[in-house]
């Protein structure tokens, strides 16, 4: 299975077509149908279907390939025993079972390498700050000096090609920002410096790097501006540019000049220009001419895509330079890259944007644990909280080290008033740092850290229901459906009723059918973190039932145990955290096409001890990112 | 770096000099023409809500008709009973799939939607009442609405299109500027604003700024892009196309907008012009007001200050018609307003102060709570006396708008029924105020959206689910209003 999987990935990067293996439609009707009526189709078929899963409109082989996230999703439950739930008779042999895993492996693979439907891409908010940032020199929050409205998607990525719409509201705040950005290291118009608050020093650096020549005998004033305009568009645009281009750009100063107005003024037109620009705000690939086949995307391009991934903004001066001489896509010269951007502080980027939205740690800033209950939960505790969780994804990737450290560990990162909610001795200061966990902390991995527990809980108490959800979606990528519109919250307690527990409540909520199948899955998971409160500190007492089965017959017994189930299944927790990245990566959701993609990366990352370095380098190395094709037209949005 | 807002750089540089233009963040109406010449100054539609609903017994005055001895939480506002409307009974019956307690009722809130849900991220309700009014008249003004306060991604009160929630500017000094960028507040003087001269000046014309320079070249720009991504997706650079041509009109009438007001600065309105009266927090001091907001009810009352003088700056100088601002927040905490008990938590209070029925809630909760809405009131009675004294030529600004009072639940149990409203102003001399109408319970909030729809001059006879409620009454209107 290694030397196949490793094989794929050579051809992957060598041979564009690789040739189909699959012919099995004639044996749908016979072979497979039989199963799905026998076993699927009484909950999942066009009545009323559970969980809105309708497995009955697949009529062949193709049909499952379009609807790759659905069927991914039927493979892991049957892989993982939780589908058919076991109280549904007649149960699928191990055979039957054997033979529907291996047809939906094979149906999901497409036969011809493919890259994925061409996206535009616009630069999100955070891109788009940072670029600016980069590109013109100084630290300034665009986005939040304009008020400009934040792409957040609050499922999924906010950087997916076709949730960035571009408004004409939007097109404004960029206008705007433009200004106060040149504001800033040009000064006013009328040439008096900008009168509001920033680091001047900063911007008189950025200033002197992005005006490089000046005017003087030798230079005219028109040649300096060309000179400075050139560098500066090259850079936004992030690829050489046309003379064509520069002349446009210069007609804005030449404006400037026949009235009469002051030089900087010209310049500053002509940035004004670059920073509103569609070739500065969307990043767009062109097509190749009468290509039917993918290509291989051009230097810059591949720069832009590996800057984009791994920094969230432009390629430096470096990736441009390696992609002007044509180098960039040497093997050897694209690991050394990646490396090299992977130790850079830019990567960080990649732990406040991938790591906190798939680990969805902006929740915590909702959770309101009540005064009453919780008087030692501050907002310092909570940004500790937080620190601890993006501390920890953003060594795994500075370091290098395996991310099965995100499922068990035997260190992390506290404060002193972390240190406290926690039970560890000897942290003293607001600094956040690496200590040591014994057995006794009981910590260790995400599962242990107080945020995640806590932003999994309501006010005043732990929602089993939340955190075993929260596992389900996060750590393995199989997020159960949302409730049913008809589904009740629980009741509170009504007067002159005999007391029920928490556990007792749930359990009748649960019995309802339509709440059963996915509550028995997420349920038992929260219940084993049950010995945290909802803040996430230990807590003892007998009277705590910390045990759960799951649908698939494993039992466990508190946060220890359901940790050691988790690490039984960290392959499915590697395939998943590839998927994600591969989508970050992409900008866009998963396609048929990608699936050899994801398990080929999977597999080179289970070898390599499951370094981050590794997952990342596979995915820059990878097929869809590497290529592009012409946009087909069946390519859905 | 305090300046007071009005020393900012605010004279627009003059034609050739370097044009920042002023306005370009506002958001868009569908559609955009001269500004029309009024003899008579225009009716405003202010909303301005609270978070965590109300206490109804200190809330509902006893008896309906005339407003006599006002109940404990309404008592701020006895200076402007004449000028006042108490509406009881009104609740919004509108599903919700997929969303919580709070999500479920803001998003009801103004759009009065049948259904509000989440659907795979993808939020949706109705188009909501501020919205459709500044569709429908955004186009005489710089701003078709403005959108500002303190809400939350639950807290989603405005939206343009039923899955497009507008965000709210919760910083005073950006708003400010949005307003006031490269443009000198003035005071309109509404009775020269309808001569042959302010008509003159307002027609639109192609604008020769250095902004319309940039124009041309990111449109020549798109265009040409469009043609190289060949079949690529072409969406996002027609869309980038449209949003530039809109800008590309905008630039002309807000030239129109300006010329209109440079004649007005020569010879203003009869009022003082009503700046804030805190200076603009700026940059960093900003966000440390805005922390602290949340913690101490005094910088709390002081946010509120500053964003309500906005409301009242933009109504009188005509920046817009529409403005729906937000206040309070369900997780700020109370300490000197609450004085019982020990709990100062709102969201806490808010739980505890809420049951089922009355008799089971915490009555030392819902004291808590009593205070907090009191001092609410307090802060928006203020607002309305600063309206009442700005005088806009023998009628006063307050006589010129209509503010809905109220809040995004009916109380702090996510209830969504009997809603505290409130309508302080004369609408223009439309409303007969100084009553409380008191209707059947459950009778459709949306009907009072039909109403303030019809007071902004936009005929309809019906909004949200004012028609196809269950409990849906009067033909979606509400008898005793006008």
């Amino acid at each position: 299975m290694r030397a196949f999987g490793c094989s794929l990935i050579l051809a992957s990067v060598l041979v564009f077509c690789v040739s189909s293996a699959h012919g099995a439609d004639a044996g749908f009707a016979k072979e497979i149908q039989p199963l799905l009526a026998a076993h699927c189709i009484r909950c999942h078929g066009a009545e009323k279907p559970r969980g809105n899963v309708n497995l009955a409109v697949f009529t062949d082989d193709k049909s499952v390939a379009k609807q790759p996230k659905l069927w991914r999703r039927v493979l892991k439950q049957l892989e993982t025993r939780e589908m058919p739930p076991e109280d549904e008779k007649p149960q699928p042999t191990a055979e039957e079972r054997q033979r529907l895993v291996a047809w939906i492996k094979q149906a999901l693979i497409v036969g011809k390498a493919d890259p994925g439907p061409a996206v535009v891409r616009r630069l999100n908010r955070t891109q788009y700050e940072r670029t600016i940032r980069d590109l013109v020199g100084i630290d300034f929050n665009s986005g939040d000096a304009v008020g400009m409205p934040n792409d957040t998607n609050s499922e999924g990525f906010d950087n997916l090609a076709n949730g960035l719409d571009v408004s004409p509201a939007l097109l404004e705040k960029y206008l705007v920002a433009a200004d106060k950005v040149l504001d800033r290291v040009l000064g006013l118009p009328d040439g008096t410096p900008s009168k509001e608050n920033f680091n001047r020093p900063q911007a008189k650096q950025a200033c002197d790097k992005l005006l490089y020549v000046k005017p003087s005998d030798k230079l005219p004033k028109r040649e300096a501006a060309q000179q400075i305009i050139h560098s500066f568009a090259r850079r936004a645009f992030r690829r050489p540019v046309s003379a064509a281009e520069i002349d446009r750009l210069m007609a804005l100063y030449d404006l400037t000049e026949k009235r009469g107005d002051r030089y900087e003024n010209g310049i500053r037109l002509m940035f004004k220009a670059v920073l509103v620009s569609p070739r500065f705000l969307l990043r767009v690939e062109q097509d190749r001419d009468g290509a039917a086949e993918s290509y291989v995307v051009n230097d810059h391009e591949l720069a832009v895509r590996l800057s984009y991934f791994l920094w969230s903004t432009m390629p430096d001066e470096r990736l441009l330079q390696l992609a002007d001489d044509g180098k960039l896509a040497y093997p050897d010269v694209l690991e050394q890259q990646v490396r090299r951007m992977l130790k850079d502080p830019k990567a960080r980027a990649l732990t406040d944007n991938f790591g906190v939205q798939w680990l969805q740690l902006r929740k915590l800033n909702d959770a309101r644990p009540s005064q009453e209950f919780f008087p030692t939960f501050t907002n310092g505790l909570r940004n500790a909280m937080r620190e601890e969780a993006t501390i920890f994804f953003d060594k795994l990737r500075e370091e290098d080290k395996s991310v099965l450290h995100l499922l068990d560990a035997d260190y992390t990162y506290v404060n002193e008033e972390l240190a406290r909610h926690y039970g560890i001795a000897d942290v003293k200061g607001n600094q956040m740092r690496r200590v040591e966990l014994k057995p006794e902390h009981r910590r260790g991995g995400l599962l242990g850290m107080a945020g995640i527990l806590t932003m999994t809980s309501h006010t005043s108490r732990t929602s089993p229901t939340l955190r075993g959800k929260w596992v389900l979606d996060v750590i393995f990528g199989t997020p159960p459906p949302p409730p049913p519109a008809d589904a009740g919250l629980l009741k509170e307690q009504k007067k002159g009723e005999a007391p029920k527990t928490f556990r007792e409540l749930m359990a009748q909520h649960a019995t309802q059918n339509t709440c059963a199948a996915c509550h028995r899955k997420m349920d038992p998971l929260g219940y084993a973190l049950d010995r945290f409160d909802a803040v996430g500190r230990w807590r003892e007492g007998s009277d705590l039932d910390t045990s759960g089965q799951l649908p698939t017959g494993e039992k466990f017994n508190g946060p220890r145990e359901l940790k050691q189930l988790v690490l039984q299944r960290q392959d499915a927790f590697a395939q998943n955290l590839t998927e994600q990245l591969l989508v970050y990566a992409l900008g866009r959701e998963l396609q048929p096409c990608d699936e050899n993609t994801v398990r080929d990366i999977a597999a080179e990352l289970k070898k390599n001890d499951h370094r981050f370095g590794t997952l990342v380098l596979e995915i820059v190395k990878s097929y869809p990112l590497r290529h592009r094709r012409n946009r087909a037209a069946d390519d859905l949005e | 770096m305090m300046n007071a807002p009005i020393s900012r750089r605010s004279m627009l540089r003059g034609a050739g000099a370097m044009l920042a233009l002023p306005f370009l963040e506002a958001m868009l109406p569908s559609r955009l023409g001269a500004a029309t010449g009024e003899a008579k100054p225009p009716v405003r539609l202010g909303i301005f809500t609270v978070t965590g609903g109300t206490v109804h017994e200190s809330w509902r005055p006893k008896e309906a008709g005339s407003l006599s001895k006002l109940p404990s939480i309404l008592e701020p506002l006895d200076g402007v009973k004449k000028d006042m409307l108490v509406l009881s009974g009104l609740s919004h019956g509108g599903r919700s799939e997929g969303l919580n307690g709070h999500e479920h009722c803001g998003y009801l809130h103004l759009t009065g939607a049948p259904l509000v849900k989440k659907d795979k991220g993808k939020r949706y309700a109705g188009v909501s009442v501020d919205q459709a009014v500044a569709r429908a008249i955004g186009d005489q003004t710089l701003f078709s609405s403005l959108e500002f306060g303190a809400t939350n991604h639950e807290t989603m009160y405005s939206w343009r299109t039923p899955d497009t929630p507008v965000p709210y500017e919760s910083n005073p000094r950006l708003l400010f500027e949005r307003m006031f960028r490269g443009r000198k507040p003035v005071v309109p003087n509404w009775h020269r604003r309808h001569t042959a001269e302010a008509a003159q000046v307002r027609k639109l014309s192609r604008s020769d700024s250095y902004e319309q320079s940039v124009v041309d070249l990111v449109l020549e720009d798109a265009r040409s892009l469009q043609k190289n991504v060949g079949k690529a997706d072409q969406r996002r650079v027609d869309q980038y196309l449209q949003g530039v041509r809109a800008i590309e009109t905008r630039i002309q009438f807000i030239e129109s907008c300006l010329r209109v007001e440079a004649l007005d600065a020569a010879n203003p309105g009869p009022s003082r012009l009503h700046l804030p009266e805190k200076a603009l927090p700026e940059g960093n001091e900003f966000w440390k007001l805005w922390n602290a907001a949340f913690h101490d009810p005094e910088k709390h009352a002081e946010y509120i200050r500053i964003v309500a003088d906005l409301l009242v700056l933009a109504f009188q100088t005509d920046s817009t018609r529409v403005a729906a601002l937000a206040v309070g927040s369900d997780d700020a905490m109370f300490p000197g307003v609450v004085t019982v008990g020990y709990e100062r938590h709102c969201h806490t209070l808010e739980h505890r102060g809420n049951a089922g029925r009355v008799e089971d809630a915490d009555p030392i909760a819902r004291e808590a709570l009593r205070q907090i809405h009191s001092w609410y009131t307090e802060l928006f009675a203020e607002m309305v006396q600063k309206m009442k004294q700005i005088d806009e030529g023998g009628s006063t600004l307050l006589d010129n708008s209509v503010i809905l009072y109220t809040s995004y639940m009916a109380d702090g149990g996510h209830g969504t029924r009997n809603y505290p409203v409130a309508l302080v102003g004369q609408a223009g001399g439309k409303l007969k105020t100084g009553k409380h109408l008191a209707y059947k319970e459950r009778t459709p909030m949306s009907n009072l959206f039909v109403e303030v729809m019809n007071l902004m001059g936009v005929r309809t006879d019906k909004f949200g689910d004012s028609d196809t409620a269950e409990q849906r009454a009067h033909e979606g209107r509400l008898p005793g209003l006008i």
